[in-house]
C-alpha cells in the first residue's frame, strides 16, 4: 500500500520558547488509515500538527517527513495545503470582516487552480456549499457571517471539517477538535470525518479522550510523551489509556 | 497675504501644509477644462450637481428632488458662529452655495466636486425633522494639480437626520491637495450619521467641527487608504455643549509604503453637558516598516457625570491570520488581499451601499500598488438603483430622472 505520509525521526523547536520539543517522531500513515496520537499536555501534539502544516516559529532541527513520496518540509504552508495536507485547528482564528463564503470560494479556487480545473463560479461554489452544510447540520446563514467571528466553540470546529469536506484533502490532521464541543457536536463532527475518509487518505487525529475515537474507529493509536511517541498500538490501546491514566501506562517511560 | 498653517500650531501638529503648497509643481496650465470634465463624467441617473471651481455646473447636473434647493449663498458661510481657526477660514470665495433641504427628498441628492484651485464655501441645511442622505464625492482629472480649500457648513434643525457621505476618490497624483473644513451645528435631537472615506492625492486633510446641543446624534466611520508618500489627516473637534449626546468616531487607516496617516480628535464637554456618552477609537493597518501613524486623542470635560473615551492601535497584519488562510491554500498575496479587504469591508458596512463597491475596488488597487490609470468617475446611480429594493417608489423617481435629460438652472 502507498504511504501518504512517512515521518522519520523528526525533530523540530519552537523558537519562540526556544525550546526543542519534538525529539524524533516516526511515523508512517497509509492510505486509508486513521492513526490518533494522545498524550499528556506538553507532549509535543499539536507542535506535531503545527510543524506538519509548516508553521512560523516551528523550526525542524532533524529527521524527515514525506508526504505521497515527496519532501514535505521544503514547502511553504499553502503549498502543502494545495498538495493535500489539511490541519484543523485546535483554535480556529476570527478574521475579521473576512466574508464566509468569500473564504471558502478563494481557498476552494486556490486548490482547483493548482491542479489545473477551472476555478468555481458563484453558483457552482453555492450548490457544492450547500450540500456540504447540510450534512453538518450548517444553517445556510453560515455563509453571510464573517470568518469564525462571533462563533461558539461547536460552531468553529463544525466550520474546520466543512473547510475539509470542501477541500478534500489527502492528509488531514485534526488538533483537539473534539475539545469544547458537546456530545451532540461530538457526533455531527464525528460523522462528518467519517463521511470523508476513503480508501486513499488519511487521518492524524491529536486527542484527549477516548469519546471521539469510539465514533471515528482509529485503525492506529499512538501515544506521545515528551516530544516522542512512547507506545503504539490498536484501538485497545485508547480503551486502556482512558482506564489507567498515563501515568500507569508510562510508567517505565517517565 | 494668506500665511498657511505650519506644525507649529497645535491643530496642525503632523501637517504641513505651508511647506506642501510651497513645493507642489508648477500646474503649468494644467487646469481641468470644464469641456474635459463633461467628457470624463457620465450623467447620473440621480440628482446630482456637479461643482468646478466650488461653481455648480448646469450643464452636468440633473433636476434635485421635490424639497431640495440649491441657492446662492455669498461670499461668507453664515450661521456658524464660531471663531475663525486660522487663515484657512479668511480665504476669499466667489459665490458660496447653499443646498437647503426643506423636506424629506424622495432620493440621495450627490454632489460632485471635481478638483480646482479656487476656495469653495458650501452650506447644507437641512429643515427640522427633516431626513436626507447626500453624498459629496472628490474627484480630480488625473492631470489636475494645485491645493483646493473647501468650507463647508452643515446645519441640522431638531430633530434633523442627515446621512452624509464624503468621499476623497482622487488619482494618486502628488500634486494634489485638497483641504476640507467642515462646520456643523446639531440642533436639538438631531442626527449625523456621517462617513468619510480618502483615497489617493497627495495631501488630503478632512476636518470636522462639530457643535452638538442636547440629544443628539453623531457618528462618524471614516476609512483612509494611502500609499507613496501620500499625507492623509482626519481632524475632528466636537464641542458637547449640552445633555445627553451620543457620540461614535471610528476611523481606521489603511497603510503602505511611506505614507503618513493623522488622526486628531477632540472632544470638549461644557459643564452643562452632563451624560454625555462620547468614545473615539483610530485603528492603523502599517504595511510597510516606513509607513507612519500620528494618533493624538484629547478630552477636555467640565461636566462630572459623562463617559468619555478613546483608544487606538496600530500594527500589521496578525501572522496568526495569515497562517490560518495559508493552511487553506492561499497564497501570501491572496491571504494578505482578503485580510485587508475584510479590515476595509468591516468599515464598509457603513458606508452608503451605492458607494461600497466603489470602495472595494478602491482598496483592492491600492494594495496591489495603485493605479496606472485614472480612477474612474464613479456612477452611483446604477448601485443605488440596485440596491433600492426597499421603496418601489424611489425606485420609479430614480427611474424617472433616468429618462429626464432636461438640465437644471441654479440662480445667481
Amino acid at each position: 500500500m502507498k504511504h501518504i505520509l512517512e515521518i522519520e525521526a523528526l525533530q523540530a523547536r519552537v523558537t519562540e520558547a526556544d525550546k526543542a520539543i519534538l525529539h524524533g517522531v516516526s511515523l508512517t500513515l497509509g492510505a486509508g488509515e486513521l492513526h490518533a496520537i494522545m498524550g499528556p499536555n506538553g507532549a509535543g501534539k499539536s507542535t506535531l500538527g503545527y510543524t506538519l502544516a509548516g508553521r512560523e516559529g516551528y523550526e525542524v532541527t532533524g529527521g524527515s517527513v514525506k508526504f505521497l513520496g515527496e519532501d514535505l518540509l521544503t514547502q511553504e504552508p499553502d503549498e502543502r495545503a494545495r498538495a493535500g495536507v489539511f490541519l484543523a485547528f485546535q483554535y480556529p482564528v476570527e478574521l475579521p470582516g473576512v466574508n464566509v463564503a468569500t473564504f471558502l470560494r478563494t481557498a476552494l479556487n486556490a486548490h482547483r487552480t493548482a491542479h489545473g480545473e477551472a476555478e468555481l463560479d458563484a453558483l457552482a461554489f453555492v450548490k457544492l456549499c450547500r450540500a456540504a452544510m447540510a450534512e453538518l447540520h450548517m444553517p445556510e446563514s453560515f455563509l453571510t457571517r464573517n470568518v469564525n467571528a462571533g462563533f461558539s466553540g461547536g460552531e468553529k470546529k463544525r466550520f474546520e471539517i466543512l473547510q475539509m469536506a470542501l477541500l478534500q484533502p489527502r492528509l488531514a490532521i485534526l488538533d483537539e477538535t473534539d475539545s469544547g464541543l458537546d456530545i451532540d457536536a461530538l457526533r455531527i463532527v464525528a460523522a462528518g470525518v467519517n463521511a470523508l475518509r476513503t480508501p486513499s487518505n488519511a487521518f492524524l487525529v491529536i486527542t484527549h479522550y477516548q469519546r471521539l475515537l469510539e465514533y471515528l474507529k482509529p485503525t492506529h493509536v499512538h501515544i506521545m510523551a515528551a516530544g516522542k511517541i512512547v507506545r503504539s498500538g490498536g484501538p485497545e490501546l485508547a480503551i486502556q489509556l482512558e482506564a489507567e491514566g498515563y501515568d500507569s501506562l508510562l510508567g517505565n517511560a517517565a | 497675504m494668506l500665511v498657511l498653517p505650519t506644525p507649529a500650531t497645535e491643530a496642525w501638529k503632523f501637517t504641513h501644509l505651508k511647506r506642501a503648497i510651497e513645493t507642489l509643481p508648477d500646474a503649468g496650465g494644467q487646469e481641468s477644462t470644464l469641456r474635459e470634465i463633461e467628457q470624463a463624467l457620465p450623467i447620473f441617473a440621480i440628482p446630482q450637481v456637479v461643482f468646478h471651481h466650488g461653481q455648480p455646473v448646469p450643464e452636468l447636473g440633473t433636476p434635485l428632488p421635490a424639497g431640495v434647493e440649491l441657492r446662492p449663498l455669498g461670499a461668507k458661510l453664515t450661521g456658524s458662529g464660531q471663531p475663525e481657526l486660522d487663515s484657512l477660514d479668511t480665504l476669499a470665495v466667489a459665490h458660496g452655495w447653499e443646498l437647503h433641504i426643506h423636506r424629506t427628498p424622495s432620493t440621495p441628492v450627490v454632489l460632485i466636486h471635481m478638483a480646482g484651485t479656487a476656495p469653495t464655501s458650501l452650506q447644507l441645511t437641512v429643515a427640522a425633522k427633516v431626513s436626507a442622505t447626500v453624498v459629496e464625492a472628490h474627484h480630480a482629472l488625473p492631470h489636475q494639480v494645485g491645493w483646493q480649500h473647501h468650507a463647508t457648513s452643515v446645519q441640522l434643525g431638531e430633530g434633523a437626520t442627515l446621512k452624509h457621505s464624503v468621499l476623497h476618490l482622487l488619482p494618486d497624483a502628488m500634486g494634489l491637495i485638497v483641504t476640507r473644513r467642515q462646520r456643523q451645528t446639531l440642533a436639538a435631537g438631531a442626527t449625523y450619521e456621517g462617513t468619510l472615506g480618502m483615497a489617493g492625492g497627495g495631501l488630503i486633510r478632512s476636518e470636522i467641527h462639530t457643535h452638538l446641543s442636547t440629544g443628539c446624534t453623531y457618528h462618524l466611520t471614516s476609512l483612509s487608504t494611502a500609499r507613496a508618500a501620500q499625507h492623509h489627516d482626519v481632524t475632528l473637534q466636537t464641542h458637547h455643549a449640552g445633555e445627553g449626546n451620543a457620540v461614535v468616531i471610528r476611523q481606521r487607516n489603511l497603510q503602505l509604503d511611506e505614507s503618513h496617516c493623522v488622526f486628531q480628535g477632540k472632544f470638549w464637554v461644557a459643564a452643562e453637558a452632563q451624560k454625555t456618552n462620547a468614545y473615539m477609537h483610530n485603528h492603523t493597518l502599517l504595511l510597510s516598516d516606513t509607513a507612519r501613524a500620528s494618533v493624538k486623542p484629547e478630552l477636555e470635560i467640565y461636566a462630572d457625570d459623562v463617559k468619555c473615551s478613546h483608544g487606538a492601535a496600530s500594527g500589521g497584519l496578525n501572522p496568526q491570520h495569515l497562517f490560518y488562510l495559508q493552511a487553506r491554500g492561499l497564497n501570501e498575496t491572496q491571504a494578505r488581499a482578503l485580510l485587508v479587504q475584510g479590515y476595509a469591508d468591516e468599515f464598509l458596512a457603513a458606508f452608503p451601499s451605492a458607494t461600497r463597491s466603489i470602495w472595494a475596488a478602491r482598496v483592492q488597487e491600492w494594495l496591489s500598488g495603485g493605479s496606472k490609470a485614472p480612477p474612474p468617475l464613479t456612477d452611483f446611480s446604477t448601485e443605488w438603483l440596485a440596491n433600492t429594493k426597499a421603496n418601489p417608489e424611489q425606485r420609479e423617481v430614480l427611474r424617472e430622472y433616468g429618462d429626464t435629460l432636461e438640465r437644471p438652472h441654479y440662480e445667481r
